[in-house]
């Protein structure tokens, strides 16, 4: 059974109600039908010339007029980005109108660069993942439907189909792109992007050595979070990467607190080079991140940054490093691979889904369990217990910060031994 | 003076003028007629032979034009040794846009940034020139800055804006400027040194210390 990210992550971050896939084909066709009237009324402001006594010198028009000035600029900008990616005239069209509805929805916001790249890559997903109906009504398991509403945990193929509805690719990527967006608002904020505080803290009390070393040689921090965190990672990996990163950070952790620590998994996992590393060399291994060998395997990380948030400690340093060790390891003598990703090349026929895949399928989502697992690591660090307790762990920011930073006294006698 | 310096120079302009094109161009001698936008900043580091005994290191930080994005600017031109302001010959706004850029690192970066102002995408010249020549020039030249047109498609003078640029700035001031090689010392004696022999500025990068960290 093929992964099928777009609607694990709509489950996941929020959009369908997780406890009852029967649920999931209405409130997907309410969102949809939501879309269209967004798209029709925001395209409206465009085109306000005609509205009903709309005079830009009359009282109370202004914001008629404002609006449309300000709407038009997100279109601008949309049309210049969407344009230089070198798409198809369909695809273009539709990112293009996905990206205004969404700046439309944030005014304080609204459309900024990078915001295209997210929604580019959730399209040819959700596309790549949609189920061509090519039987006649193609439903096949008629029975389902009214087994479905017995059931509250079942999914027929037939709702399955309809969720992975070609017709719909562009209604549904708007809310996967609104739910990430939603979640990275504060990197696209200007004021708050690549904020390093968090990171610095926790590199400070988990890897003293590494911290004072980054410290001496100034790394700046900025820019690399802002890399980093804007997009997700999403240029920071390669594709098939990004997809077990996103699918484990989004089943475990959907606010995306993990972030930072995901961050300074990756920053530990390069420790070996960082140490050596002079400034110049430091930021070039840290802003081109994905080109280095052997191929960082994404899942991991989560895991890894789940185990710093819970213990940040000098022993689950310690261990991370024995886990990369082994990684590597592995990776060199097997000549492994990375892991396959099962997403298929071609539209899935309706035929070939099942009812019990459906079901079977449904049941892991409610289950919240990542599509992929890391193969290393002494104990899965997530599950129930884990997960029960990173929802007590405070999620603030701020308290994550003095958290990290309450062992400065440890870190200093650290030094001085 | 032996040995590599290291500078800092950071392209900013509007979007899609051309700056990622000019800095591949120079750095992997690559050019795509479609480049995707730059999100947050590109790093790109090359080493250019400035004479017989000096090889300088340029670290590049490639901006992304967005205007949002106007307010992290800073953190990209912070320290920065040089700065190559790009407008697109094509785009009348461009220009006063990089007016706009020069103003504001007049205003906030190093006093001593070297800046040049840089007309790119002159493979259209002859066909779709909305900014001359004289103008791009004339502005250059009442702001003191180094100024050229080039293309990073042809590709015409971008080796020689980036020689122009590399003789311009003083080796003295870069970082690891004479610093010697010191096998052994620690980092803590390195950055004592390095202080004491290439002072910039309070806020500066400190210099290279590439033998300082003996882990």
């Amino acid at each position: 059974m093929a992964a099928y990210f777009t609607v694990r992550w709509r489950v996941y971050l929020g959009d369908w109600q997780r406890d009852n896939p029967s649920l999931w084909v209405p409130q997907a066709e309410a969102q949809r039908r939501a879309y269209r009237h967004l798209l029709q009324k925001f395209l409206a402001t465009l085109h306000v010339d005609h509205v009903h006594g709309a005079d830009p010198l009359q009282n109370g028009a202004k914001n008629v007029w404002q609006k449309r000035a300000a709407a038009q600029q997100n279109m601008d900008q949309i049309t210049l980005d969407v344009q230089r990616m070198q798409l198809g005239t369909d695809m273009q069209e539709a990112l293009t109108r996905i990206l205004f509805v969404w700046s439309c929805m944030h005014k304080d916001l609204g459309y900024k660069q990078g915001m295209h790249e997210i929604a580019e890559w959730l399209w040819r997903l959700r596309a790549r993942e949609s189920i061509m109906d090519n039987t006649a009504h193609g439903v096949q398991d008629k029975g389902t439907s009214a087994e479905a509403c017995e059931s509250a945990a079942s999914l027929s193929a037939a709702q399955f189909a309809t969720l992975l509805s070609q017709d719909a690719v562009e209604d549904d990527t708007y809310f996967l792109v609104s739910s990430v967006l939603e979640r990275l608002l504060p990197q696209f904020n200007a004021e708050r992007a690549g904020s390093p505080a968090l990171l610095k803290a926790l590199l400070h009390r988990v890897d003293p050595l590494l911290a004072k070393h980054l410290a001496e040689i100034h790394v700046d921090w900025q820019p690399v979070l802002l890399r980093w965190h804007r997009l997700l990672y999403l240029n920071t990996f390669p594709a098939d990467e990004i997809l077990m990163l996103w699918d484990a950070l989004f089943a475990i952790d959907p606010a995306l607190q993990l972030m930072q620590y995901v961050s300074a998994a990756m920053i530990v996992r390069q420790r070996d080079q960082l140490l050596v590393d002079g400034p110049t060399d430091a930021m070039h291994h840290l802003l081109h991140y994905g080109d280095q060998e052997p191929r960082p395997s994404a899942a991991l990380l989560v895991e890894q940054a789940l185990k710093l948030q819970l213990h940040p400690s000098l022993d689950t340093v310690e261990e991370i490093v024995r886990e990369n060790k082994a990684m590597v390891g592995a990776q060199h003598a097997h000549n492994a691979p990375p892991p396959e990703c099962a997403e298929p090349h071609a539209p899935l026929r309706l035929a070939e889904l099942t009812k019990i895949k459906a079901q079977q399928f449904a049941t892991d989502i409610m289950r919240r369990a990542p599509f992929f697992r890391p193969t290393l690591g002494t104990e899965p660090a997530w599950g129930p217990l884990a997960e029960d307790r990173l929802h007590t762990e405070p999620c603030n920011i701020d308290t994550q910060r003095r958290q990290a930073m309450l062992s400065f006294d440890d870190v200093k006698h650290s030094y001085m031994q | 003076m032996s040995g590599i310096v290291s500078f800092k120079l950071v392209l900013l302009g509007e979007s899609s003028v051309g700056k990622s094109s000019i800095a591949l161009r120079f750095v992997k001698d690559q050019f795509d007629d479609f480049r995707e936008s730059t999100i947050g900043a590109a790093f790109l580091t090359q080493t250019v032979r400035r004479d017989e005994d000096t090889t300088v290191k340029l670290e590049i930080w490639d901006t992304a034009g967005q205007e949002r994005y106007k307010s992290l600017a800073p953190m990209y031109y912070r320290n920065a040794h040089c700065a190559i302001v790009v407008y697109d010959i094509t785009e009348e706004e461009s220009l006063e846009k990089a007016k706009g850029w020069i103003r504001e690192l007049q205003r906030h970066a190093d006093a001593n940034i070297v800046i040049a102002l840089v007309g790119n995408k002159l493979d259209l010249g002859d066909t779709r020139r909305m900014i001359s020549t004289e103008d791009g020039a004339k502005y250059a030249e009442s702001e003191g800055l180094m100024f050229m047109e080039t293309s990073a498609k042809t590709p015409t003078n971008i080796t020689e804006l980036f020689d122009a640029i590399t003789k311009k700035l003083p080796l003295d001031r870069g970082m690891g400027a004479a610093q010697k090689r010191q096998a052994g010392t620690n980092a803590a004696a390195a950055t004592q040194q390095g202080r004491g022999t290439a002072p910039v500025q309070l806020n500066a990068a400190p210099p290279r210390q590439e033998d300082a960290c003996g882990c």
